[in-house]
């Protein structure tokens, strides 16, 4: 068994090893990478941030909450530095730049869904404020959240158009933030890909919710408009076929798996986050499908739950998080509850519970 | 020596990779002092942000992997130059060979797993 004693360079080291031989020495020292990247994360915690169970919300949603975001958007003036210049406050009109125009109504977008199905005041529960920058880099394909701010990127205009385009990215990058004060889940294997899911799940509820889709209506597509018309897909990954978003002569075909049969073991992408994540993405769309209607309610209420209560921690796998998911639907719902049954059945389905 | 860069991950999580083989006197003039100047040895172990990409960088028989955010002064020069070589040669074989569909992302290593 590796210990903390071995150097954590060394256990990179090792945890990518492309030799067949000693594939079993590269798996030890990836699961104790992972292992100390979480107590690494844990040491950090506050545990005041791992808050007792929540008290039930009431059963029925309030739309008028009262909540109200406060946005800040800085333009980085295609260089790669952070913050970038002030250029939309919140209160302020639009201004003429798109990209600023539409991180800024995709932040209060985000905001809405969080604050008005499930209570919450943006972020940190405490209305702290939204932070985003647009105009990242040159020519920048790529959209991340910072641990302060969500980054955009202008994109290519080959592939790529900016990142800002598409409502679900703005909502997956808050979704991050929203996990650091959460469940604080760590960005490698298992709970990296589940870190990523949950933000590609609110991330598509934040867009059903503004357009009013239900789950049957819903696209369950992230990342929608992100591609110029010479790419051949329809968004980057699909909660509902995960593999099928894309199948392009350039990119290659999306190659994401949507069970446990087909879970990919890399040491790329921080351990197949983006990947691997398809997984959990279909057995919350096999939830919100079974259970119909709007998937913000019922299912998004149980994955809120869930991302809130206490049985999540930052190093929490694909089994465990589906425990938590079963917790929240009982707690919630009942042990009797088709939502219970509708949990069990989802995860079932998608090969993490037998 | 074969210069490598794989970036993976990314909000698309797309993979994409660039390599050069560079020779003398290039290699000892313009590749060695930024390669010899790259902590190879001592890689921070920073957990990476949310949607960042991974970087695996390799030239000759060093290899390292880092989050973007720690792709800093010589690593960055490292990786500038490699899709630089790696673009430009691309755009030579093109303007000689038969045209491809869209040559923008398609890898210019296509032997690396």
């Amino acid at each position: 068994m590796f210990c903390s004693i071995v150097p954590p360079y060394l256990l990179r080291r090792l945890a990518q090893l492309d030799d067949r031989s000693l594939l079993p020495v590269a798996e030890a020292a990836q699961r104790a990478l992972t292992r100390d990247a979480a107590m690494r994360r844990n040491r950090n915690v506050k545990r005041a941030q791992m808050p007792a169970l929540p008290t039930l919300l009431p059963s029925q949603r309030i739309r008028a909450t009262g909540l109200n975001p406060t946005r800040q958007i800085n333009d980085a003036q295609n260089m790669e530095r952070l913050p970038g210049i002030r250029v939309r406050s919140e209160g302020d009109g639009p201004v003429e730049d798109v990209a600023v125009n539409e991180a800024y109504d995709g932040l209060g977008s985000t905001f809405e869904l969080f604050a008005d199905a499930y209570q919450r005041n943006a972020l940190d529960g405490r209305g702290g404020i939204l932070r985003a920058t647009v105009h990242y880099g040159e020519d920048y394909d790529n959209a991340f959240w910072n641990g302060t701010r969500m980054v955009f990127g202008d994109g290519d205009g080959r592939v790529f158009q900016r990142f800002t385009k598409s409502l679900s990215v703005i909502g997956h990058e808050l979704t991050h933030g929203i996990t650091q004060h959460t469940t604080n889940l760590v960005y490698q294997g298992q709970p990296g890909a589940l870190n990523e899911s949950i933000s590609d799940v609110f991330a598509a509820l934040v867009e059903q919710y503004k357009l009013g889709h239900s789950a049957e209506h819903a696209s369950w597509v992230i990342g929608e408009g992100l591609f110029t018309d010479q790419v051949s897909g329809d968004g980057l990954r699909s909660l509902k076929a995960p593999g099928t978003a894309y199948d392009d002569d350039v990119l290659g075909k999306d190659p994401q798996p949507a069970t446990m049969a087909d879970y990919i073991d890399t040491t790329d992408d921080n351990g197949g986050v983006h990947l691997n994540s398809g997984i959990p993405n279909h057995a919350f769309y096999r939830l919100a499908s079974i259970l119909g209607g709007n998937a913000w309610e019922r299912a998004g209420l149980i994955w809120y739950d869930t991302i809130t209560g206490t049985e999540v921690v930052a190093d929490t796998d694909f089994a465990g998080f589906a425990a938590a998911t079963e917790s929240a639907a009982e707690s919630r719902y009942g042990k009797d509850s088709e939502e219970l049954k509708a949990v069990t059945a989802a995860w079932t389905e998608v090969g993490v519970l037998e | 020596m074969r210069i490598s860069v794989k970036r993976t991950g990314g909000f698309a999580g797309l993979t994409r990779r660039w390599a050069v083989e560079v020779g003398q006197p290039e290699l000892r003039d313009e590749w060695l002092p930024i390669i010899e100047s790259c902590p190879w040895d001592d890689v921070p172990q920073t957990q990476n942000q949310p949607d960042r990409y991974m970087y695996r960088i390799s030239a000759g028989e060093r290899e390292a992997s880092l989050p973007e955010q720690d792709v800093t002064g010589p690593w960055r020069q490292l990786v500038d130059r490699t899709l630089e070589s790696a673009r430009q040669e691309e755009g030579r074989r093109a303007e000689s060979g038969p045209k491809g569909p869209e040559g923008f992302l398609r890898d210019t290593d296509p032997g690396e797993r």
